[in-house]
Formats: structure tokens, sequence, C-alpha cells
């Protein structure tokens, strides 16, 4: 991939995040749609003690320092409560409701759940999810990877199964098979390998 | 004028087991039998374990029952009668009916009769579980300077040359000899002769000697029960190559049935000398006349033995009748020479009838001894195997008259051998997986004037198709038209008809309209096989004179951290995805409208992979 518009290196990148978390806090109700979803239910968690910072991943803007992957994805720490049972279901709201997301527009989670001990995390997206899906091939990695890196952060996940409305799917965007759960992602700035 | 035909093996033996199984079709049986946990089957076909919804179980009787979708694999095709009798299709077009059961809306039928009909060869290892179908080789021979191979049902199969000495071999996945390993001779001038051999419990090797080196094109569909190779002398006489079928005909397929001459009669056969302990019938007045009286061993090139009997006597092709066979428990050769008896001047190898080769792979022994039949004996010589082998006998009248030379030559018919063959470097009949990404519901990136993803790799990928059947390849495409394919399927594709090579097609779209531009050629993690490919390939797509710049290579876990792309991830042959620029991208977008830089592209793809090929 070659960047026509150079991505500089900016101290003030982390600023979109004041946005992301004013949309949080309020957010954090359960929805009350019922999907199916056949995975053990059980409390999602984040690493002991919480202290009500979690980190999204969102792509970056022309300014913004990407990550070193392909994908352009900026780490963005947000501050949700500090007292939330669910800061898994805080993070993916906040990562879908933030400035530059690239979850597809008029995404809803409707469902989130983390099964314990196989630290199985099923997320299951409303029917936007697919249907305003762009297209594109870094979009869709952009997409699985965001979330998969923003669940990476917490201790007892490490696979994310996708279900759209209750459903499993083959794709989003036909290059990743999303019929099965795939690994977390740990972020890191070394972890993509290079060239 | 046509050729003479040479031809071996055995006629068509085609189960008529159908009248009895429609007799008790109508009795369908209405069993509500549970497929348990502890009863599932393993379904092995085509040398590969075939996948199910409802795994093949094993009954409280002992019967193995399949999902009825299984004959697909072997060609087959079925359908459900409105008066609830389930037929059967053959690839050869005669229908039959079987009993089912009907387990979670799956027709279950019982494998041993349905795949015998099918003109399967089965077993079934109780302690794995496991049902294994193996197609039956039932012929194969050059004919007007064409290799015809036929199996009894439609198999994949992968054919090359190799140098010193030249050899075109052939190699049938999923298939059974069902006869011991045999050496023909040919009477096409392009041929010697035909090797047949079992490579593995899966796979039968055809070897064709050749006097010099020839090009073949390939004539037959990817699958099939009537293998053809078109042979020719030199490049320029090569054929035309075969209008490439997306959707081989199935007509392709039923028309070869056993009234062609494709399938010999048995009278077609090389018989066999007639020896004492298999010719119960022949006359076995006759004295012996034949001594042999020397046994030589020698290595000729690496990997390639040679066993030299010489007989005293008579020199005419009558007295000298000699077979070669295999036995097994353990694994051996077995070389016969007619009304013989062993006489051999010296006297220490007579008294240890036995030669030890030092350091040989194929084999650790050779003797030789009497074998006393009811009507008649004769000498032999036995080789101890150690792997299987191909093997062809060179016969050789004495200089001074006085005997025979019989020259067994013996190789390696493991794949790792031809691996290191110095002429696998060609791309000529390999087989390659073309993936156009995306295609259907599944449009891939928008780009302008209404044109998707999805149309860009479809036309590349067919460039890319072409170019592989003009350097003599064979490319399946895994889509061929605007199809969704899921991507589980493509990467199977590849799979199951051991490919070679594995090259998807895709085209990036990312961030804003011009914010990115550039092809990228994928391999998986951090293989060097696959990152070696996607360099040769990226390489190439460099040279071009196009707008689209080349941006090299990345690895996938780039895209997909740890995971990569689904289809480089679940293919195990070397595999490469290129990202021909972006759809999003003014000067990009222009570049992939225009016919002839796709050509160009398709063009360095194909070369950059057969740089790859002579590099290895």
């Amino acid at each position: 991939m070659r960047a026509r518009a150079p991505k500089h290196l900016s101290a003030s990148a982390f600023a979109a995040l004041i946005t992301c978390a004013a949309l949080v806090t309020a957010g954090c109700s359960h929805d009350t749609a019922t999907p199916p979803v056949p995975v053990t239910t059980a409390p999602s968690s984040a690493p002991m003690p919480f202290d009500g910072h979690v980190t999204i991943y969102k792509v970056a803007a022309p300014n913004e320092e990407a990550s070193a992957d392909a994908n352009d994805l900026v780490p963005v720490p947000i501050s949700i409560d500090a007292a939330s049972k669910d800061p898994a279901r805080l993070a993916i709201e906040a990562l879908i409701s933030c400035k530059g997301s690239p979850i597809p527009p008029g995404t809803k989670l409707l469902q989130i759940t983390i099964d314990q001990p196989s630290g199985l995390a099923t997320l299951n997206f409303s029917s936007e999810f697919k249907d305003n899906f762009p297209g594109g091939d870094t979009r869709e990695a952009q997409v699985l990877n965001s979330i998969l890196e923003t669940m990476g952060q917490f201790a007892t996940v490490q696979n994310v199964q996708f279900l759209v409305a209750g459903q499993k799917i083959g794709s989003l965007g036909g290059t990743q098979d999303i019929s099965t759960p795939l690994p977390i992602i740990k972020f890191t700035k070394e972890a993509a390998v290079g060239t | 004028m046509p050729k003479k035909t040479n031809s071996f093996h055995k006629t068509v033996k085609r189960c008529v087991v159908f009248s009895a199984l429609a007799a008790i079709a109508s009795a369908c049986l209405s069993m509500t039998a549970v497929q348990g946990a502890n009863n599932s089957v393993t379904l092995v076909v085509g040398g590969k374990k075939a996948a199910f919804e409802v795994s093949p179980y094993v009954t409280n009787s002992g019967t193995v029952m399949a999902p009825v979708d299984y004959v697909k694999l072997l060609g087959a095709a079925y359908s459900l009668d409105k008066d609830g009798t389930l037929y059967i299709t053959t690839a050869t077009g005669r229908t039959f009916a079987t009993v089912f059961q009907n387990i979670n809306d799956r027709y279950m039928v019982p494998l041993q009769s349905t795949a015998l009909a099918l003109g399967a060869a089965t077993s079934w290892s109780p302690s794995s579980q496991t049902f294994t179908l193996l197609a039956k080789l039932e012929m194969a021979q050059v004919a007007d300077d064409k290799l015809n191979i036929a199996t009894s049902y439609p198999v994949y199969y992968k054919s090359q040359l190799i140098d010193n000495p030249p050899r075109l071999v052939v190699d049938v996945y999923g298939a059974n000899l069902d006869c011991p390993p045999a050496t023909i001779p040919s009477n096409s001038s392009l041929v010697n002769d035909i090797r047949s051999g079992q490579m593995d419990a899966q796979t039968v090797r055809l070897v064709l000697d050749l006097p010099h080196p020839v090009h073949y094109q390939v004539a037959s569909t990817l699958q099939t029960n009537d293998i053809q190779l078109a042979l020719n002398t030199s490049q320029t006489n090569v054929q035309p190559a075969p209008s490439y079928s997306d959707q081989p005909p199935s007509t392709e397929v039923a028309a070869n049935d056993d009234s062609t001459n494709a399938v010999p009669s048995k009278s077609q056969m090389i018989p066999l000398p007639q020896l004492s302990d298999t010719a119960s019938t022949q006359n076995n007045t006759t004295a012996p006349s034949t001594k042999i009286v020397d046994v030589e061993y020698k290595s000729t090139a690496p990997n390639i033995y040679q066993v030299v009997v010489t007989t005293a006597g008579p020199t005419d092709s009558a007295s000298n009748a000699y077979r070669l066979f295999a036995l097994d428990h353990p694994n051996r050769l077995a070389f016969d020479v007619a009304n013989s008896v062993l006489s051999l001047a010296d006297a220490a190898t007579d008294t240890l009838n036995s030669i030890i080769p030092q350091n040989n792979p194929l084999f650790h022994s050779i003797r030789w001894g009497m074998v006393e039949g009811s009507a008649a004996s004769n000498g032999r010589v036995v080789l101890d195997l150690l792997q299987p082998v191909v093997t062809k006998v060179d016969t050789a009248t004495l200089p001074d008259g006085s005997g025979v030379q019989y020259t067994i030559t013996v190789e390696s018919s493991s794949a790792a051998y031809v691996a290191g063959g110095s002429s696998g470097n060609s791309i000529a009949g390999k087989i390659v997986v073309v993936d156009a990404g995306h295609g259907g519901k599944d449009t891939g990136a928008p780009g302008a004037g209404g044109i998707y993803e999805k149309n860009f790799t479809l036309a590349i990928a067919k460039l890319v198709r072409d170019a592989l059947v003009a350097a003599g390849a064979t490319p399946i495409m895994t889509r061929s038209d605007d199809t969704f394919i899921p991507l589980s399927d493509r990467s199977q594709m590849g799979i199951d008809a051991h490919a070679d090579y594995f090259i998807s097609i895709h085209c990036d779209s990312s961030g804003e309209q011009n914010s990115h531009s550039g092809d990228t050629v994928y391999y998986h993690g951090d293989d060097a096989t696959c990152r070696a490919l996607a360099r040769s390939i990226a390489s190439r797509l460099g040279q071009l004179d196009i707008a689209i710049q080349s941006d090299g290579v990345k690895s996938d876990y780039v895209r997909f951290p740890g995971v990569g792309f689904s289809v480089l991830r679940k293919s195990p042959e070397p595999a490469v995805l290129c990202e021909c620029g972006y759809v999003n991208d003014d000067s990009d977008a222009k570049c992939l409208e225009d016919p002839a830089s796709l050509s160009q592209i398709a063009t360095a793809i194909v070369a950059g992979l057969r740089d790859f090929v002579s590099n290895q």
C-alpha cells in the first residue's frame, strides 16, 4: 500500500478520545432485544482492578500516526464508568460511536457474552454491521481488527465470534472467514509483521 | 493411419448390483436410527477426508451409511423420485436405485454397495473407523501420440516431465492400481514404454519412458475418468491448446463409455508370460532350456538402480518369456524367467543366493532361487523393497547370441525424488488455482462508474488463466462468472485438486478517494516459500510500465495480525494474494479499466510464478 497523503506523527492524536468518552457513559444499558446467542452467558470482565480506562482502535485521520500494520488504526484511550461490570460492552459501543469508527454506520451491539473459562466472546451485532459494510479489503480488516484489538485488552477474552442478527455469517467483506471465532489481537506497535 | 495401440490393465469390471438394489429400493428403510456420537465414520475419497454436514456412521448391524452427497465426489448425481425411490446416476450415465435412511433431512445410503456400483474399490479399517474409496485404474495406453488413462470414476491427476532420462510422469490421485506394477512397451515413436506403480496407498503413478524429450498438452478436464495427454516432439508442433472450458461439459465425461476405444478389450492386454505358478492350463511338457547364469547389480544414476539378469540358451522371445511383478508382506519384486533353471557361474554368489547392496534406499537385498510350480518350475530373482518403486525391464540378446540379458531398472516412486528431477522447474503441467476475489452478492469495493472490485478481479483472473494455459499449466478458476463463492470453498478447490499453487486476485480500497495507490503481493505469515513466490511476482509487476506502481510484498499478518487472509491460511500449497491497485484511486482505476494494462498485470503474475518455479 502506498500512502499518498503523508501521515504526520501527531502529539495531539488522542484528542479525539474526548468525544468518544462522552458518548460512552450513558450508553451502557442493556438492549431489550434478545436474539438467540448459542453460547454460555457470563458477565464480561476486564483485568482487575479495573480503573475505568480502556482503549479503542479507530481509523487514523490523515494527520494521525497509524499503527505499524497496513490498516491505519490508531489506539484511543477513553474513560468509562469504573464501576461498570460490563467494560467490554462499553468499549465496543464507544468504538461504534466514536469519530473515525470503522464500524459500518447504524450498527448496534445487540448482545455481548464472554464464556469462561474458554475466553470466547460472542459479539452479536445488528444487521447493519453487514448490510452497511461499504466494501473494501482494507476496510474489512479495519472493522474486524478494531474489534479484535479492542477486545484484546481484556484478559478474560481469547477469541471473538462475530454474529449478525444472531446468526453466524461467512465473511464481512470477502477476505476473512468469520464463521468461526478469530483470536483477539494484543495490540503493540511491533505486533504487526513487516516485510 | 492410426498407430498401433499398446495398453495394459484390466478390462472394465462394472458392478451389476443395480437390479438387486432396485428391487429393494421400494422397501425404503424407514428406520429412525439416530446417529450416535461414537459410531461416526471417516470417509476418504480422492486421497482426502470428505466432510459432510451429517457424518457417515456405522449401524448396529455393521453397515456403514453415508450422506448420498458423497456420490458427487465420484462424479455421480442423485435424485429422489416422486414415489420416494432414491436414484444415483453415475458419471457415465447409468442409473441405479438405492435404499436409504433419512437422518436430519439427509439421505443416508449404504456406502459399500453404492460405492461398488459406482466403480470404486473400497476398504474399511475398523480400528480407525475409516472407509476408503479408490478409483480403479482401468486402462492406460498410448495411441496416436496421445496418452489415455481411464479410471472407474472421475479423479484428479497431475503430470510432469522429468529429465535424465526423459520421462513423463502422471500421478492419479485417490486411485488403486488393482494389479501388480507392470511395464508394457509402446509402439508410439514418442514413447518407449509405460510403467505403472502404486506410489502410495492413495496414488497411482504412471511413467512414460521417452526416447527423446517431448512437449505435451493436457487435453482433458481437471477431474475426469478419461485423462488425456497429447504428446508432441517439438514446441513448434504443439497442438493448439484445448479451448479451456470453465464449466467442463458433463457430456465429456459421459462420452467415455465402454464402447469407445479408450477402454481396451481383454485381447488388447499385454499377456504375461506363461509361468508355472499361475498358468495351470499351459502345456508344460517342455524341459527347462534356459539357464540363469548371472545376476548383477549396479547404480546408474542417483536413485536409479539396475539388476541385470543374464541367461544362457535360446534367444527367441517365445523361449524367454519373463514377468516382473510385486508381492507384499514383505514388499518385494519378483522376476521370473519362464522354463529356466539357476546355473550361476559364481560359486560364491550361488551359495549365498543373495546380494546385499550398500546404501541402496530402494531395496535391501537381491535374492534368487527356484520356484516350484505344480506343473513346472522356473528361476526367480527377488528384490526386497524398502519403499515403493517404479520399474521397467529391457531385454537384449547377448552379442555372441548365447543368451539374453534382462536389465531391470528400479527407481523410487516417491514425490521427493520427482521433486528433485532436473526439469521439475517448469509450470507446464502444474495445477494453479486462480482465485478471482469476491463475486455475486459480495461485490468487493465499489469503484467509479458502478464497476465493483469483483469485476476487476474476474477480468484479471481470466487473463491469468489464459496465460497459464498458454504456458502449459492447468488453471482452476474458483469462479469464472459473477458468482458468490464462500471463502472456505475457494481454498478447498485447491486442496481437492492437489493444486501446486494458489493465486488470489483482489483490488484494494482504502480511506479517502485517491489516498492510496499501488499493488501489493501478500504471502501468509512468515512462510518463506510463499514470500519467495510473492517477491517473484512483485518483481515482475514492478517491471511493468503501467500507472499502478508496485508496492512490493507484505505478510498477510500485516492485514490480519496472527491469522492472515483466509484463502492463504487455508491453502496448503504455496499461495499469494495480489492486491492489484486501488479502485478508489483515480489513476489506478483508470489503469484497471484498460484491457492492455490488465493483460500486462496478468502476464506479469504468471511470469513471476514461472520465475519462482524455475528457481526451485
